[in-house]
């Protein structure tokens, strides 16, 4: 029987940084993922907090500890913990040549490709909403042929933010793909993939110097390449001495895979051992300890054994919580207890933009602040096994924009609990 | 002041029928809706054309109405119309007794119901239960009720009919006890005008008695609030009814790749009251799974609600017991010239309540042109020519879709703009297979004010991901092309996810969670819709 120290259940945000946080401190891990996490629609942004409360408070968690209430999971990390997760992340960066920014002070504002501005807290710095409230002259830039990017859209609603005063100009680049492609539609991550190719950056270089003046905004689709580095912003940057910022969109997101690919290349150095189409189905447990998961394969099961167990399979979308009906949660291989959030009469508000965080997203598994799975009495249910990301209940990570942010922060915390030995809690 | 000879009020299926029948009699008629078109309850039923089997034993003429009309839909409209045939299923629970009755009352009808071996049924029909214990075949089948609409409207305007939508009637104007005008107010500028005309037809369904009282009459219809659910799959190829007295959740009837499940039956005060709740739907379910008894593995797309028109002379009759039959009420005898109600009715007969409320119409117009609505198709069948063309752009299992959908000239208008440029083939909507091409010409129509008009016209966001991602990519086209004038487009979008998830509240559960974390992460969590707006104190 082999065993490992640690087995890190899913291969989103918060089970790369759990994997990697307990590598560093000299575990050896094993990482089984299905499927990609919510890397693609997240944007490679980590949002910490922008929305403690309600729709009108907008806030860096520095100053909205106080706001969130006890059943956040910030609330059972504690600030400092949650800086020091984020003191991590932005060493790893920096370590992997693709240095993020941010803290837990300030809210950094990035455009959106419906014109809107979105609050989050530590970003490349290839997303910068600032250029737009200080340059004068603001170009956006379009691909011809480019499927899901709007320029006009976007234009539009960015005027009615930064006013009337400041020229708005869209130009479009050829990038001459019709070909390439093969008559189906051209994609961002294509556009993206083509600045990845240094013939594909001077191409695009050479005609945007043809359609912009120096000293301008540019706004682009999320097109700056596709690997975890800054030579596409940097290129066009000094070449055509202005300042540049993406926008969000929809799925698939390029810069998401830019982080996806720095987290990889990150584990891969610290001897992450990584098994992809791994779909964990169960757990071997005893007397309260678990002892191995039970992974399905082509034609029979697999057993991974392990000294600890980290499940960061995420919610509802990413299918770490199975919702069998109003209120009725599974989490699906430890079947570990599920709390709702409190005072929770509801399990929907009619309004998709509701004023107030959604009931049905607060939903998901109770920990204590070493990341432990607790029942509802407050007992720890496992204490081998460790929850982070967005199986954790308490929050509502689309209204916060808080997603990556408690993934960031649970998983770093889970990795320092692994050290620490079983702790009793209270 | 702009005129026209009859005014009707509603742009649901009776109100278009009569635009039709009028038009096509050569009367100059106008069609006032508050909002879009079937956005009432011809749109918010389960699309089921009935064989009249379902009414066969309580209702004997409802039921030889409805197979005429079905008949004769299928021919005039066959285009919104799939012959999918039906089945009435007894099971243990259900009455042998009313089998036999059944059985004679739909033989009396002329109705064919044709008994089938449980087992044959089975191997038709393979989620159906096994508890069944007799099978009937009857020609009930499956009608858009969307298309059908605008195949009306479409019709009518060739003989001249009109159509105003966003323009609700606040006033229905008299001089000595004839109707000379009738006071509107558009739903966008809230502006008020006066159009004159001879004759108003209220054919306002569930809103009959509001528009009666703009005349200061009484019009007794009861709105009574029908929950159904849509399943995305197509569980069944057949409509299943359950062979007992009608009752809530025993009828199924599949539209393309989905199914629905209908209905439930409450009387409401307001005709507006269409949330659906959760306790309908698990309610519905209940029922519905006696029916096909791996129903909750099929995930749910959405729940939707209408309001039945239900008419009473007496106001304290409510629900099933109401009559669904419908009247024509000449209000001449309350004094007033130039003004009738139609109400309540069923969607299976709305062609011959037309023609009989045209009839009254055309009569007091001294006009003696006879009805043709029964003898001429909606629209002419696409022409081979156009639709070779249409294969070298859509993909082949696409044509035959966007050909019904749009009808010859609108599909020769969508080819030709990809002809022109390729890049408007691309999928706005990728789950219905609506492209941009389409969205554009949709958004041209005069009648298309919001993105919520476009998604009635084309099905942009009515699929698997419930407008998830076509939200994003219709404003933005829309947008791009200045296709609609003075949009907001961020509340645009909101109003458009919102109209989405009104349905998937209540049914948040299984896979359609799953979407709608995927909705909020785009649109709350990354697109920040709805967030504090980026100002100076940032």
């Amino acid at each position: 029987m082999k065993k490992t120290d640690m087995i890190v259940i899913g291969g989103g945000v918060s089970g790369m940084i759990s994997a990697i946080a307990a590598a560093k401190r000299g575990k050896k891990v094993t990482l089984l993922r299905y499927g990609l996490g919510a890397f693609e629609i997240g944007g490679g942004l980590i949002d910490i907090m922008a929305y403690p409360q309600d729709r009108k408070v907008c806030s860096a968690i520095k100053y909205s500890m106080d706001k969130i209430g006890e059943e956040h999971p910030y609330h059972k990390l504690g600030l400092s913990a949650v800086e020091e997760a984020i003191k991590f992340f932005l060493e790893l960066s920096k370590e992997e040549n693709f240095a993020y920014e941010g803290s837990t002070e300030k809210l950094h504002w990035v455009p959106t490709a419906v014109g809107t501005m979105k609050p989050t807290g530590l970003y490349t710095k290839t997303f910068n909403g600032q250029i737009l409230k200080d340059l004068d002259t603001i170009y956006l830039v379009d691909f011809k042929g480019l499927k899901d990017y709007y320029a006009k859209l976007t234009e539009k609603n960015l005027r009615k933010i930064f006013g009337e005063d400041k020229v708005y100009k869209v130009v479009t680049v050829d990038p001459h793909m019709e070909d390439a492609v093969g008559g189906r539609d051209i994609m961002i991550m294509d556009i993206a993939r083509w600045l990845d190719t240094a013939e594909g950056l001077a191409e695009c270089s050479k005609q945007l110097k043809q359609l912009v003046k120096a000293n301008a905004a540019i706004v682009f689709p999320q097109v700056l390449g596709t690997k975890p580095d800054y030579t596409v912003y940097e290129t066009l940057k000094a070449q055509l001495q202005c300042e540049l910022t993406e926008t969000l969109s929809i799925p698939p997101s390029a810069a998401g895979m830019r982080l996806s690919e720095m987290l990889h290349n990150c584990a891969r150095k610290y001897g992450v051992k990584i098994i992809e189409n791994a779909k964990v189905i169960d757990s071997i447990i005893k007397e309260g300890v678990c002892e191995a998961v039970v992974v399905s394969g082509v034609g029979k099961e697999h057993t991974y054994y392990a000294e600890q167990f980290v499940l960061a399979t995420g919610g509802f979308y990413g299918s770490g919580l199975e919702v069998l009906g109003v209120k009725k949660i599974k989490e699906p291989i430890f079947d570990l207890p599920i709390t709702l959030a409190t005072n929770m009469d509801k399990w929907e508000n009619l309004e998709f933009f509701s004023e107030k965080k959604q009931p049905f997203a607060m939903a998901g598994i109770q920990v204590d602040h070493t990341m432990r799975p607790m029942n509802h009495n407050g007992d720890q249910v496992l204490n081998n096994v460790f929850v982070v990301g967005r199986n954790l209940s308490g929050y509502d990570f689309c209204f916060e924009k808080s997603g990556n942010g408690v993934a960031l922060a649970s998983a770093y915390q889970a990795a320092a609990s692994s050290v620490l030995g079983v702790e009793q809690n209270g | 002041m702009e005129k026209a000879t009859v005014v009707i009020i509603g742009g649901g299926a009776t109100g278009v029928g009569i635009l039709r029948d009028l038009a096509m009699r050569g009367v100059d008629a106008l069609l006032l809706e508050m909002r879009d078109l079937v956005h009432g309850t011809s749109s918010r039923y389960h699309g089921l054309l009935h064989s009249g089997a379902r009414y066969a034993v309580k209702d004997s003429d409802a039921g030889r109405e409805c197979i005429e009309e079905n008949m004769i839909l299928r021919k005039i409209g066959r285009h919104c119309v799939e012959a999918t045939e039906g089945f009435f299923v007894r099971l243990p629970e259900d009455d042998p007794a009313y089998e036999q009755e059944w059985v004679e009352a739909c033989k009396a009808i002329n109705l064919p119901a044709i008994q089938i071996d449980p087992a044959e049924a089975w191997h038709l029909e393979p989620n159906l239960t096994h508890r069944a214990q007799s099978v009937y075949r009857v020609p009930d089948a499956a009608i858009d009720g969307f298309r059908m609409a605008w195949q009306n409207v479409d019709s009518a305007k060739k003989y001249g009919g009109r159509v105003k939508t966003y323009t609700e009637v606040v006033k229905i104007n008299s001089v000595n006890g004839q109707v000379i005008s009738v006071t509107v107010r558009d739903f966008f500028t809230k502006q008020e005008y006066d159009i004159e005309c001879e004759f108003v037809v209220n054919a306002a369904g569930p809103w009959a008695g509001k528009v009666a009282g703009c005349a200061d009459l009484m019009v007794n219809v009861q709105p009574d609030r029908g929950t159904l659910i849509a399943f995305n799959h197509r569980l069944t190829n057949r409509v299943i009814n359950r062979l007992h007295k009608s009752s809530d959740g025993d009828i199924f009837v599949p539209h393309g790749s989905i199914t629905i499940l209908g209905t439930t039956s409450a009387a409401v005060q307001s005709p507006e009251d269409t949330q659906p709740l959760t306790s309908e739907v698990e309610y519905l379910l209940r029922i519905g799974e006696l029916t096909f008894e791996n129903l909750r593995n099929f995930r749910i797309l959405r729940a939707f609600c209408g309001a039945r028109p239900l008419y009473s002379a007496d106001p304290n009759a409510k629900g099933r017991g109401a009559s669904r039959g419908f009247i024509v009420l000449d209000h001449e005898y309350d004094g007033l010239k130039g003004f009738v109600s139609i109400c309540g009715g069923k969607f299976t007969t709305y062609r011959m309540m037309a023609e009989q409320l045209t009839d009254l119409v055309c009569k007091k117009l001294h006009n003696d042109k006879p009805c043709c609505t029964a003898i001429e198709p909606l629209v002419e069948d696409i022409s081979p020519q156009v639709l070779a063309k249409a294969r070298q752009y859509f993909p082949n299992f696409g044509v035959n879709l966007a050909a019904s959908r749009l009808g010859e000239d609108r599909l020769k208008e969508v080819i030709d703009r990809i002809a022109e440029n390729p890049v408007k083939s691309e999928l706005v909507c990728e789950c219905e297979n609506v492209t941009m091409a389409e969205v554009e010409v949709a958004a041209e129509a005069p009648t298309s004010y919001t993105l919520g008009d476009i998604r009635r016209k084309t099905r942009m966001g009515m699929g698997t991901c419930q407008g998830a991602f076509c939200t994003f990519r219709g404003m933005g086209m829309v947008a791009q092309s200045e296709l609609i004038k003075d949009q907001d487009t961020l509340q645009e979008m909101k109003d458009f996810l919102q109209a989405r998830y009104k349905g998937i509240s209540p049914v948040l559960w299984g896979s359609t969670i799953r979407e709608v974390e995927l909705m909020r992460g785009i649109y709350d969590g990354v697109l920040n819709l709805d967030g504090e707006i980026f100002d100076e104190k940032n």
